[in-house]
């Protein structure tokens, strides 16, 4: 029995089949595809980390505890391409007994620090809307102001303001804030730019990495320019400009994200980051994404889909905001945005620039709130180790062994097109390609990987195991270059029973790969014809794998390692990430990319949101299902949705609370039962990032609906028939088992 | 009395011509003795309005007694005597090494019958002589200053047939139904019945305008009539209704000249004849004489130059503020030559001084390679934020006009911060510069710097003023230099006066249609291509200013400039237009720009200073006893309220061709003749433009003595006295910058073209004939130093001293000189000039020790600075309040070359003098008669 959260706890890997399906046939059979979800920058231990370079075969493949070596010959045959390396002068100690690390089981994640080489310094270019009202721009610059105590003080900062102009500051200027402006309505190259801020002499061309000296006019350490930053941002303005009735606000974000990465182009430091702060959506010039009137409604789903006029900014404004990505990219930029704004500002077309640069999306109502403030303040946040939360300019190269091919990646990173004869045919997602650009990267950041077995491999039955190996080079907060690489292996399943496969079945990481992929077949497809895929696929794979006699129903049974598959299944036909219904653009955009980029139980928290019941009987928290029938009377639950935490209180409750029994000592447990979900409340939102909204609802509060879309309405609640309303017209989840197992039992068994 | 025809007649054997100058009659001699200052009025000017001089007698009589009295001629003049082989294309008038006449230099005796009308005169052996040349000079004389003559223009005068003072002349207007040469002046007071009889006149037919001269004197202030505004109660409240009584028809506003008609119910219109029914709420009955009760009180109908407020939607644009944009060059040149310095610091000066400040705001931008704009923090313990804008291809502004202009008076403390910081940080521009010995910097062009202040403005009307010190070679409007030696002096030379590309052109209209006005103020040593980048201010009515070899001694007049260009009054966006008498047309405008063929004129804004040349053309009968002009600018004033200004213009009409000429103008008749000729800059040559303006001149002169004076002989150089000095002042053309060969610059010649066109006309006749008075005669030969040159004799009167011709050898070694060339006040310091009486202007006798004051210091602890000081300040006043800057030039000062130009009757650079002149004209209309 393989333990999964232990593995991922080591190496960050969870497999969907942890046996995997022995042939081209069997994988297909087996109906969920065969993904890796792998979390490059999980925390590792201390000693794992090895101070000098990897050894490389010469598929570049690193020498790991999988490789078969030869201690008389000192050589070591590469598991992925078979051939045999000799090892170096240095390595002729070795013997079974005196092992370097890389080659022992407990370092299967490994990782090589060049020390060798100068640190990088962090580079945070902070790209600021000023087109607010005068309390949201306090509030935002309150918050910089904040972190820039926080912020390590040799962390390079640069500042850019835009309104109708971009404002690019220039820190270095000792005389007094100095800024270029640039117009918002102009698409300016980036050597324009460049040429326009001094950076360049027209007519040439950026030297690559040798001009820090030229660069630090904009972008210089903090302790030498807080002063100046700090004085520019006590004297920061709402943008002056007139908003006539009936218009928006004159807002330039796409010139301002294009003036920040052509300002890091004129001196491209790997892992440079863009932080994009928005109040509200680009109105004017490139990557407009509203017209200026306020009578050009915002584009719904429908307007997107159907291409109407509505929509009639989205493909030029994506098209935009895709090619900064692709600059970005190339120049090994983060992006994040922090679009903090009760309407939309057009993350849908904005959001590949921080999905394909590892960037943080954050997306909520406004800057003066707790959730901007707190997760602004954890952006810059130490962990355990003094270290920032995020590794940057990450790139990561795959090896699978010759019987598994790689057809793509998902997540927030984007192909290099780095071919090779590991590379499947057919590419799903980030695909063609054994190289992805991952940018920046927390301890969460998890990527797919599907797979594809071999089409005609004879020799699958006896390769008893198939090897993996991740290698993730990235810089470290530090400023260190660092080189991690995981190597693992998997069994093939037995191809004659189900029940290896069965057995290596891990399906919460199937739920997450079923979503990540319905996500990236949205982008093509209605999310009625996604909702059909995920059915006929789950009929499939209970018919493929459940225990049952043929058309009679009481007779199906689910092994324990495949039972919960189909609730999380329901609940994410009923999550955002396959429903669109009474969600803007932005909104979906922004879980998507969230799902996309977070760990699997974080994505499992999305899919199926924990639920917690305190009652004064139990005042510590014991979950619940997530049913309508847990929304008792006397109790009061806690859901955590990632996105949101609610609690909820039971009609008594809420009574006795109005009543202020809490301060009466006398009722000192009903105080212990208020105060019991709270802390964990507290303890949620201290740890999450972004830190999540938190609602305190109660019977009938208008922000009961999150709470109540998400639970399965059973309809058995008496306490809820009492107060007369339903939620919704969805199936229950008892109902859609019925159906299920109905279905599956009725198929002929294949 | 005397016409004062010059007659020129060729010389005996000896070869001598001389000019013979027709006499006083033997009465006037006896007029001269009773009443010097009267005689002067009479002679001096040649006209009457309502003075009545008796002396005035047709040109034609004196024509026929020419031989009453002769002026020796003196035609050898001081340097050809040094150099016999002097000028040989003019030698055969001359005779070969002819001894001078020491008498010759002597000083200008009016008259020969001995009256030396100068009261005084220098040295003991100048006055001994009798024989005193005199050609015709525009010489201001000692006793005209006594007083002012009062021109009172009204309906009834101009019928008597005279004309007013020249432009140069001290006198005071009094609107009695009629404008006042300050306002308008025709080229000819009059019109005839027949059409081709004003054209057999060759006069051009036209008017200057200079709609907003500012008072002089006493002169009463421009009438407001409110009578137009009624306020009428409706359902309780008080609503303004504002009826203009115009033409039905033609559509010009109520005049004194409106005829009204059947008890006061008709109003006939002066210009187009119409009959108008009066409406109710203007009615008023008529008087015993027929004129309306209610006229004395109407301005409309009483005075000929009347402002009032316009209906609110005559003008489109409202202004809610007056913006004032600072342009300053900031780079090492400018810095280091003290040129930013100086124009923060007149700007500081200017400030409490500017009109209307509770709605002005002004703004300060500095450019070199980029634009920077400054945003002032909200605590003035912080650094103000500079903005740069590199886009320099397609400029804007990044701020709305609110976050950038700052009030004068709420925000005065954020200026002078602002100002403050600038200095501040021109200095670190500067050592900078000098650290990195980088001292050239490429700037960005004045069209860029302008088109981004105007992206700003949007369609608010503003001002603009720019300074800029090199040929602008970066961003939109950059510029090509251009001025290629060879190109000079030759047929393709022209190419050069029209601009180099469209975009200036285009901003310009752009800025037209904005109502912004862009000054500019050029310090470029090199060439700049002024014709391009003025455009900028010829369109929208600004000014140009060149100070093209900038020295600190120049701080003062840049001074003067700018803070005269701050402070005077303006008035936004003008829009012009002018209605003639039936049998009149309009045909084209001239502005400093050059022909405008439009029916309505627009300007972004008009000053004081500002002056419109219209040329119209007599095509048919005028049917009319007398014949109309009216002008009329709608135009927005620093308050904000929309406004009409009314000049009217009655004429007489007559049949006689000398009539016209004796009410010819001189400051009209030359300004269009310039306007006319210069404006075909950029398509004729030198040569053709040269050639234009003589045979304009000897036309009008040849016509003259074809139709009025054909009878006098042939010798003799017979000119129309209205109009006499036109030759001296083609002659000064001839002799400015527009005309020379050698060593000629583009931006020189276009600078004079523009100074030609843009000048008022008594800042133009200055600049034509620059005024010289003798300061060290102040004393001579005073019994009553009461009445010495630089006495007050009322409040804003001072006697002025002995005004000499501008001729070097008419000043004496021992002189003490002002020149007043209508830009500058030059005071002279001759090299054994009285070392007492510069001391008490220098406060130093040692000549030596003047060299170091750079400044002319104001002295007033002795009478003679006192006076002289009284003068200078007579001289600004007389300018219409435009500042002369002084500037003391001494003997072998490297500046005293650049006195030379202002000898205007010299030979100067290969350009005859003055006596070789008038031969010139005289042979050209000989040769036309003869022919």
């Amino acid at each position: 029995m393989i333990d999964i959260y232990e593995i991922e706890q080591k190496d960050g890997v969870r497999c969907v089949w942890n046996n995997i399906p022995p042939t081209k046939l069997a994988a297909t059979r087996a109906v969920v595809p065969i993904g890796i979800h792998y979390t490059p920058y999980k925390e590792l231990d201390p000693s794992n980390r090895m101070e000098y370079e990897a050894l490389r075969c010469r598929c570049q493949a690193i020498l790991n505890p999988y490789c078969q070596v030869d201690f008389n010959q000192k050589f070591w045959i590469c598991p992925f391409c078979t051939s045999r390396n000799p090892f170096p002068q240095i390595y002729h100690q070795i013997t079974p007994q005196n092992l370097p690390a890389e080659l022992m089981e407990d370092y299967s994640t490994i990782e090589y620090v060049y020390s060798k080489e100068k640190p990088v310094p962090n580079i945070f270019l902070l790209v600021v809307d000023v087109s607010l009202e005068q309390i949201e721009l306090e509030a935002l610059r309150d918050s910089i102001q904040q972190s820039l105590n926080i912020i390590p003080p040799d962390s390079y900062v640069g500042l850019i303001t835009f309104g109708k102009f971009v404002f690019v500051h220039e820190l270095g200027f000792k005389e007094c804030p100095k800024s270029y402006a640039f117009k918002g309505s102009k698409d300016y190259t980036a050597t324009q730019v460049q040429e326009m801020l001094g950076l360049i002499a027209p007519g040439t061309q950026p030297k690559p990495g040798k001009n820090m000296d030229v660069i630090k006019r904009f972008l210089l350490p903090l302790n030498e320019c807080e002063f100046t930053l700090n004085s520019i941002l006590d004297d920061l303005q709402p943008d002056p400009w007139n908003v006539p009735q009936g218009e928006r606000e004159q807002r330039a974000s796409g010139v301002a994200i294009n003036a920040a990465i052509s300002l890091i182009e004129a001196c491209p430091i790997p892992g440079s980051r863009v932080m994009f702060f928005t109040g509200g959506p680009c109105t004017i010039g490139p990557g407009q994404v509203f017209g200026i009137k306020q009578e050009e409604t915002p584009r719904s789903y429908l307007d997107i889909s159907q291409d109407n006029s509505i929509a009639q900014y989205v493909k030029k404004a994506t098209k935009y905001y895709q090619t900064l990505a692709l600059r970005a990219i190339k120049s090994q930029i983060t992006v994040d945005i922090y679009g903090f704004c009760p309407d939309q500002f057009g993350l849908y077309e904005m959001k590949y620039m921080a999905e394909k640069t590892g960037g943080y999306i954050v997306f909520n109502e406004e800057f003066n709130s707790d959730p901007f403030r707190e997760t602004f303040r954890k952006i810059f946040d130490k962990d355990q180790n003094d270290e920032l939360r995020f590794a940057s300019a990450a790139r990561i190269d795959m090896f699978v062994c010759k019987e598994v091919k790689i057809q793509g990646a998902f997540g927030s990173c984007s192909s290099l097109k780095k071919g090779g004869p590991m590379v499947a045919e057919t590419p799903i997602g980030q695909g063609g390609t054994t190289q992805w650009y991952i940018g920046g990267m927390d301890r969460n950041s998890t990527l797919t990987f599907m797979l594809d077995l071999s089409a005609h491999n004879k020799e699958q039955n006896q390769a008893k195991r198939a090897f993996f190996q991740f290698q993730t080079t990235y810089k470290s907060p530090s400023g260190e270059t660092k080189l991690r690489v995981t190597t693992f292996f998997r069994k093939f399943a037995d191809p004659i029973s189900n029940h290896e496969l069965i057995q290596g079945f891990d399906q919460e990481a199937a739920c997450v790969l079923m979503a990540r992929l319905g996500i990236q077949k949205s982008d093509s497809e209605e999310p009625i014809e996604i909702l059909k895929w995920l059915d006929r696929t789950l009929i499939r794979f209970v018919t493929r794998f459940a225990d049952y006699k043929p058309n009679i129903t009481d007779s199906f049974k689910l092994h324990d390692n495949l039972a919960l598959y189909p609730q999380f299944m329901y609940h994410l036909r009923r999550s955002h990430f396959t429903q669109i219904f009474g969600l803007n653009p932005d909104t979906i955009s922004y879980y998507r990319c969230t799902f996309n980029r977070e760990n699997v139980s974080n994505c499992q928290v999305m899919i199926q949101p924990a639920i917690f019941s305190y009652s004064i009987q139990n005042p510590s928290p014991s979950p619940v299902s997530l049913d309508d029938t847990a929304m008792r009377k006397d109790v009061i639950l806690l859901l955590d949705n990632y996105f949101q935490v609610i609690t909820w209180l039971g009609p008594q409750i809420k009574q006795w609370k109005d009543k202020e029994y809490h301060l009466d000592p006398t009722y000192i447990s009903f105080k212990n039962l208020l105060d019991s979900p709270m802390e964990d409340v507290k303890a949620i939102l201290e740890d999450r990032f972004p830190t999540p909204i938190f609602y305190e609802t109660y019977e009938n509060h208008t922000k009961e609906r999150y709470l109540k879309s998400r639970i399965n309405p059973t309809g058995k609640n008496q306490d809820l028939i009492d107060s007369g309303h339903t939620q919704t017209d969805d199936a229950s989840l008892n109902q859609f088992m019925d159906h299920l197992i109905k279905l599956a039992v009725s198929q002929p068994n294949s | 009395m005397s016409s004062r025809l010059a007659h020129l007649r060729k010389g005996g054997a000896g070869g001598h011509h001389q000019v013979q100058q027709t006499q006083g009659q033997p009465d006037q001699g006896a007029q001269y003795g009773q009443n010097q200052y009267n005689q002067y009025q009479g002679q001096q000017n040649q006209y009457q309005y309502q003075n009545q001089n008796q002396g005035y007698q047709d040109p034609n009589i004196s024509n026929q007694n020419p031989n009453q009295a002769y002026y020796e001629k003196q035609h050898e003049m001081h340097k050809q005597n040094l150099n016999p082989n002097y000028n040989p294309n003019y030698g055969m008038n001359q005779t070969q090494g002819s001894i001078p006449d020491q008498s010759n230099n002597d000083l200008v005796r009016r008259q020969s019958s001995g009256q030396d009308v100068m009261g005084g005169s220098q040295s003991p052996a100048r006055k001994s002589s009798k024989s005193v040349m005199d050609y015709p000079r525009p010489l201001v004389f000692q006793e005209e200053t006594l007083k002012y003559k009062e021109v009172i223009c009204s309906s009834l005068s101009t019928s008597t047939q005279a004309i007013p003072p020249h432009s140069y002349q001290y006198f005071i207007q009094r609107d009695d139904g009629n404008a006042g040469p300050r306002f308008i002046r025709p080229s000819i007071y009059s019109f005839t019945n027949e059409p081709n009889v004003m054209a057999q006149t060759q006069f051009p037919q036209g008017c200057i305008v200079q709609p907003f001269s500012d008072p002089v004197g006493q002169e009463e202030p421009v009438p407001v009539s409110d009578f137009f505004t009624k306020e009428e109660s409706e359902n309780g409240k008080v609503v303004q209704i504002q009826s203009l009584f115009r033409c039905m028809r033609c559509h010009a506003y109520a005049n004194p000249y409106f005829k009204f008609q059947d008890g006061g119910n008709v109003a006939v219109c002066n210009i187009c004849q119409k009959p108008n029914k009066v409406p109710n709420e203007y009615y008023s009955p008529l008087n015993g004489y027929n004129e309306r009760s209610d006229k004395q009180a109407r301005p409309e109908l009483s005075k000929a130059v009347y402002d009032m407020a316009a209906p609110s939607n005559y003008s489109k644009k409202k202004v809610t503020n007056n913006y004032i944009m600072l342009c300053l060059e900031m780079t090492p040149a400018t810095i280091q030559s003290g040129i930013f310095a100086q124009a923060l610091y007149s700007l500081s000066m200017a400030l409490g001084s500017i009109p209307a400040p509770e709605r002005t705001a002004v703004s300060i931008c500095t450019y070199g390679s980029q634009i920077n704009f400054y945003s002032i923090p909200k605590d003035l313990s912080n650094d103000p934020q500079l903005i740069v804008v590199s886009d320099l291809d397609d400029p804007y502004c990044p701020f709305p006009r609110n976050a950038l202009f700052l009030n004068i008076i709420e925000d005065r403390e954020k200026i002078d911060y602002l100002v403050e910081k600038l200095q501040k940080n021109s200095e670190l521009v500067l050592q900078e510069a000098e650290a990195s010995k980088i001292y050239h910097v490429k700037t960005a062009s004045v069209g860029s710097v302008v088109q981004s202040i105007a992206s700003m403005l949007e369609d608010h009307p503003a001002r603009i003023i720019v300074f800029s010190s090199q040929l602008p070679t970066l961003g939109y409007g950059k510029l090509k230099r251009r001025d290629d030696v060879k190109v000079m002096n030759t047929d393709q030379e022209k190419t050069l006066y029209a601009p180099q590309d469209k975009q200036y052109q285009e901003l310009a209209i752009n800025l037209l249609r904005n109502s912004i006005t862009v000054d500019l103020f050029v310090f470029s040593p090199d060439y700049c291509d002024l014709v391009t980048t003025s455009l900028l201010c010829t369109e929208t009515g600004g000014q140009l200013y060149y100070y093209p070899h900038y020295t600190t001694s120049d701080a003062e007049k840049v001074h003067y400039e700018l803070f005269r260009n701050l402070t005077r009054p303006y008035f936004i966006d003008c829009i012009m237009t002018v209605r003639t008498s039936l049998g009149i047309i309009l045909e084209d405008y001239y502005t400093t720009k050059g022909k405008v063929s439009v029916k309505d004129l627009q300007m972004s804004s008009m000053n004081p200073d500002s002056v419109v040349g219209v040329m119209y053309k007599q095509e048919d009968k005028i049917t009319t006893g007398e014949a109309y002009i009216q002008y009329a600018c709608l135009y927005t004033n620093v308050y904000g309220q929309n406004m009409i200004r009314v000049i009217n213009l009655a004429l007489p009409v007559n049949t006689s061709i000398q009539n016209m000429f004796k009410q010819g103008d001189l400051d009209a008749t030359f300004s269009l003749i310039v306007r006319r000729t210069l404006s075909n800059i950029s398509s004729q040559t030198l040569k053709q433009l040269h050639d234009s303006l003589i045979s304009q001149i000897v036309n009008i002169f040849y016509s003259y003595r074809n139709n009025v004076a054909a009878s006098s002989s042939p010798s003799q150089l017979i000119l129309p006295e209205s109009t006499k000095y036109l030759i001296i002042y083609i002659l000064s053309v001839l002799k400015s910058e527009v005309f020379r060969t050698n060593g000629a610059r583009p931006d020189h010649r276009y600078y004079d073209i523009y100074r030609l066109f843009s000048f008022p006309p008594n800042q133009l006749s200055n600049f034509l004939y620059p005024k010289i008075y003798a300061l060290h005669s102040i004393y001579e030969n005073q019994s009553n130093l009461d009445l010495a040159p630089g006495s007050y004799i009322a409040e804003d009167k001072v006697i002025m001293p002995t005004n000499i011709p501008s001729s070097i050898d008419r000043l004496s070694s021992f002189g003490i000189y002002l020149i007043d060339n209508g830009e500058t006040i030059f005071i002279y310091v001759m090299k054994d000039a009285n070392p007492q009486l510069f001391e008490q202007l220098y406060g130093t006798s040692d000549y030596e020790q003047l060299r170091e004051i750079q400044q002319y210091p104001s002295i007033s602890d002795n009478d003679f600075a006192i006076r002289v000081n009284a003068i200078i300040d007579q001289i600004r006043r007389n300018r219409n309040g435009t500042y002369h800057n002084i500037r003391t030039v001494l003997y072998k000062d490297p500046f005293e070359n650049n006195l030379k130009p202002f000898f205007v009757e010299d030979e100067t650079r290969g350009i005859m003098s003055y006596n070789n002149f008038l031969c010139d004209i005289h042979k050209r209309i000989q040769s036309k008669y003869t022919s």
